[in-house]
C-alpha cells in the first residue's frame, strides 16, 4: 500500500491547523499590526513547538497569557483553539477548560464556540484515522515478521533435506561396502582357500592343471578387485554414530560423560542428522552461554524410540531465554514428528525423542 | 562556529554574483526616479526585492552542500548543526548588512531622507534582511537542486513583492486586497517602510516584532537539519 506523502494521518493535523489559523486571521481584523503581531507570534511558537518538541503542558501557559491578552485585544482568545489540533491524544482536560474559562470573561463571542466545536470535532477525526493507521501499520508489521520466520524455516527445511539425502548417500555406500565385504568376499576367500587346498594335494603337471592355474589367477585376481572395491566404496567421511563419537570426544571443557544404550546402528540417517545437529548446537551453547563442571550425554535407541539427553550444571541467567539455536533445533525435531524438552532445574537439561523407522537394510 | 562563520564568507565572497549584488544592485536600484506623488521612493521598496535575491543566493551554499552530500560529512564530524547553521546565517548576515549600509549611503546622497527615517528603515532592513535569510533555508528545504529551487522562487519571490507592495505602492492596493496580503511577510516590510517614510513611527515596534516573528517561525523549520 503506497501511502500518501502529502496528505496521511500524519500530515493532516498541520492541515487543520493552517486552516483553523485562517479561520482566526478572517474573523479578527489582520490588518491591525497589533492583531496580526498576535497572530503570527501564535504561528510562529506554534512551529517552534513542535520543530523543538517542547511538551505539551506548554498549552496552560499559552492559554493564561491569551487570557491577559484578551482584555486588550478582544478575540485574543480564539487562538488557543488552533493549538488543540497537534495534539497527540484527546485533549479533553485542555477543552474542557477553554470551554469553561470564557464564562469568566466578557466579549466572548459565538465564533468562540463554534469554532472549539468544529476543532473538537476535527481533533476527534484526526485521532480515530491515526488509531487506525497505527493499527494497520502494527498488522502490517506483524504479518511481515511472521513471513520473514516462514522464509528462514523454509531455508533451514531445505539445507536439512539437502543434508539428509546426501547422508542417506553414504549410509548405502557403507552397507554395500559391508555386504561386499562380508558376503561375497568371504564366499570368495573360502573358494580361493579351497581350490589352493586342491593344488597342492593334486600336484599334477599337465594340461588340465594348466586350465585350473588360470581360473585359480581369476580367481585371485578377483579377489584382489573386490577388496579394492571395498576400500573405495566405504565412505571416507565419518557420519552417522562416528560423527557423534567424534563430536563427543572433541568437546574438553569438560570432558562429558558418555552413555549409549542399545543397537546404535539401526538409527536411520535422517534421525542422526538430527541428533547430531542437536549435540552439536547443545555443546556449542554450553561453551558459548554456561561453564559447568560436569556434562552428562546419554544416547538410547530402544524398540520404538530414538533418545539424547544432554545435561549440564552450568545453568546461568543467560540460558533463560531460548534463542535461535533452540527454536532451529525444535523445529528440526519437529519436521521429524520428534519432541524437544527443556528443563531448568538446578541442570540444564535437553531431551530429544524420536520416533523410531523402520531401516531400509 | 567561528570556523565556520569564515569559511562561509570566504565561500560567499568567492562567487562573483555576491559581489555583483552587494555592489552593483544597489546603484542600480538608487539610480530609479521618485513618483511624482508625495510616497516613498520606489527604490526603497524595490531594494526589499534585492535582498530577498541576494539572501536566496547566498545561501545556495546551503543546498549545495546538501546536493553533494558535504552535509552528510559534516554530521559525522565534532561540529553541532547549531554552530554550522549559525555560522552560516552570520555570514550571510554579515554580507547583507554591508549590503544595507551601502544602499543607505546611497540613498542619503540621492534623496534627502531625514535622520530618523534613516535610522529606521535601515533597522527594518536589517530586519527584513534576517527574515529573508530565514525563508530561504525554509525555501530550500523543499528543494534537491538549486535550478529548480531558483527557478521557482524567482516567480514566488516576485508575486510576493507585486503583492506585498515592493513593486507596486501599498496606497493603490484595495482593501480587500490588503485583508488577503497581510499574510506575507513582505506587506509588512513595505508598510513599516510607508510608515515611516511619512513620519508615523507607531506602529514601527509592531511590524519589526511581526518580521521577527515571521523569521522565528522560518528558521524554526529552515534550520532542521536534512539530508
Amino acid at each position: 500500500m503506497q501511502k500518501n506523502r502529502y496528505l496521511s494521518e500524519k500530515t493532516f493535523p498541520y492541515y487543520t491547523q493552517g486552516l483553523s489559523y485562517l479561520m482566526v486571521l478572517y474573523s479578527l481584523s489582520p490588518q491591525s499590526p497589533a492583531v496580526f503581531l498576535l497572530i503570527i507570534s501564535s504561528i510562529s511558537f506554534n512551529i517552534v513547538k513542535w520543530r523543538f518538541k517542547l511538551p505539551s503542558t506548554i498549552f496552560y501557559l499559552e492559554f493564561v497569557v491569551l487570557i491577559i491578552l484578551e482584555t486588550f485585544i478582544p478575540g485574543s482568545l480564539l487562538l488557543i483553539i488552533p493549538p488543540l489540533f497537534i495534539f497527540k491524544r484527546w485533549p479533553v482536560p485542555e477543552a474542557a477548560l477553554i470551554a469553561f474559562v470564557p464564562f469568566l470573561i466578557q466579549n466572548v463571542t459565538f465564533q468562540y464556540y463554534l469554532f472549539l466545536g468544529i476543532a473538537l470535532f476535527a481533533v476527534t477525526f484526526q485521532l480515530l484515522w491515526k488509531n487506525d493507521a497505527e493499527q494497520a501499520e502494527l498488522n502490517n508489521d506483524r504479518l511481515r515478521k511472521r513471513l520473514y520466520l516462514q522464509e528462514g524455516r523454509m531455508d533451514t527445511l531445505l539445507n536439512d533435506q539437502q543434508e539428509i539425502s546426501r547422508l542417506a548417500a553414504l549410509h548405502e555406500r557403507d552397507r554395500i561396502a559391508q555386504k561386499l565385504h562380508d558376503d561375497l568376499g568371504h564366499e570368495l576367500t573360502g573358494a580361493h582357500l579351497s581350490l589352493k587346498a586342491y593344488k597342492t594335494i593334486v600336484n599334477r603337471n599337465d594340461s588340465v592343471m594348466e586350465a585350473f592355474d588360470k581360473g585359480f589367477e581369476r580367481l585371485e585376481r578377483s579377489l584382489q578387485a573386490l577388496r579394492q572395491t571395498v576400500e573405495a566404496t566405504r565412505p571416507l567421511e565419518s557420519f552417522g554414530f562416528e560423527t557423534f563419537k567424534n563430536m563427543v570426544d572433541q568437546f574438553e571443557s569438560p570432558r562429558p560423560v558418555l552413555e549409549v544404550k542399545g543397537n546404535v546402528w539401526s538409527i536411520t540417517p535422517k534421525a542422526w542428522y538430527a541428533v547430531n545437529s542437536v549435540l552439536k548446537e547443545a555443546l556449542t551453547n554450553i561453551t558459548k552461554h554456561a561453564s559447568p563442571d560436569e556434562v552428562h550425554i546419554r544416547l538410547e535407541q530402544t524398540d520404538a524410540i530414538t533418545q539424547l539427553k544432554i545435561s549440564n550444571d552450568g545453568l546461568t541467567s543467560q540460558t533463560n531465554n531460548a534463542g535461535h539455536g533452540l527454536r532451529f533445533m525444535r523445529r528440526r525435531i519437529e519436521a521429524l514428528n520428534g519432541m524437544v524438552s527443556i528443563t531448568k532445574t538446578n541442570w540444564f537439561t535437553i531431551i530429544v525423542t524420536l520416533p523410531r523407522e523402520e531401516h531400509d537394510a | 562556529m567561528m570556523v565556520v562563520y569564515s569559511l562561509a564568507l570566504k565561500r560567499a565572497i568567492k562567487q562573483k554574483i555576491t559581489l555583483v549584488m552587494v555592489m552593483l544592485f544597489p546603484v542600480i536600484i538608487i539610480l530609479i526616479p521618485p513618483f511624482p506623488y508625495n510616497i516613498i521612493p520606489f527604490s526603497f521598496t524595490i531594494y526589499g526585492l534585492v535582498i530577498m535575491f541576494t539572501a536566496f543566493i547566498l545561501t545556495k551554499q546551503v543546498l549545495d552542500d546538501r546536493a553533494q552530500k558535504t552535509i552528510v560529512r559534516i554530521a559525522a564530524s565534532p561540529l553541532n548543526h547549531y554552530a554550522y547553521v549559525g555560522g552560516h546565517v552570520s555570514a550571510y548576515m554579515s554580507i547583507l548588512l554591508v549590503q544595507v549600509v551601502f544602499f543607505m549611503l546611497l540613498a542619503v546622497f540621492r534623496f534627502s531622507v531625514s535622520p530618523q527615517f534613516f535610522l529606521v528603515s535601515s533597522l527594518i532592513y536589517i530586519v527584513f534582511a534576517l527574515m529573508s535569510i530565514a525563508f530561504s533555508l525554509f525555501w530550500h528545504l523543499f528543494f534537491k537542486s538549486y535550478a529548480t529551487s531558483i527557478a521557482v522562487y524567482s516567480v514566488v519571490a516576485n508575486i510576493m513583492a507585486l503583492a506585498g507592495g515592493l513593486t507596486v505602492p501599498l496606497e493603490m492596493f484595495p482593501e480587500r486586497v490588503k485583508d488577503v496580503v497581510v499574510v506575507l511577510p513582505t506587506y509588512w516590510f513595505a508598510y513599516s517602510l510607508d510608515a515611516s517614510y511619512n513620519g508615523t513611527y507607531t506602529n514601527i515596534g509592531y511590524t519589526l516584532a511581526i518580521l521577527a516573528a515571521f523569521t522565528i517561525g522560518f528558521f524554526a523549520i529552515g534550520s532542521k537539519r536534512s539530508f
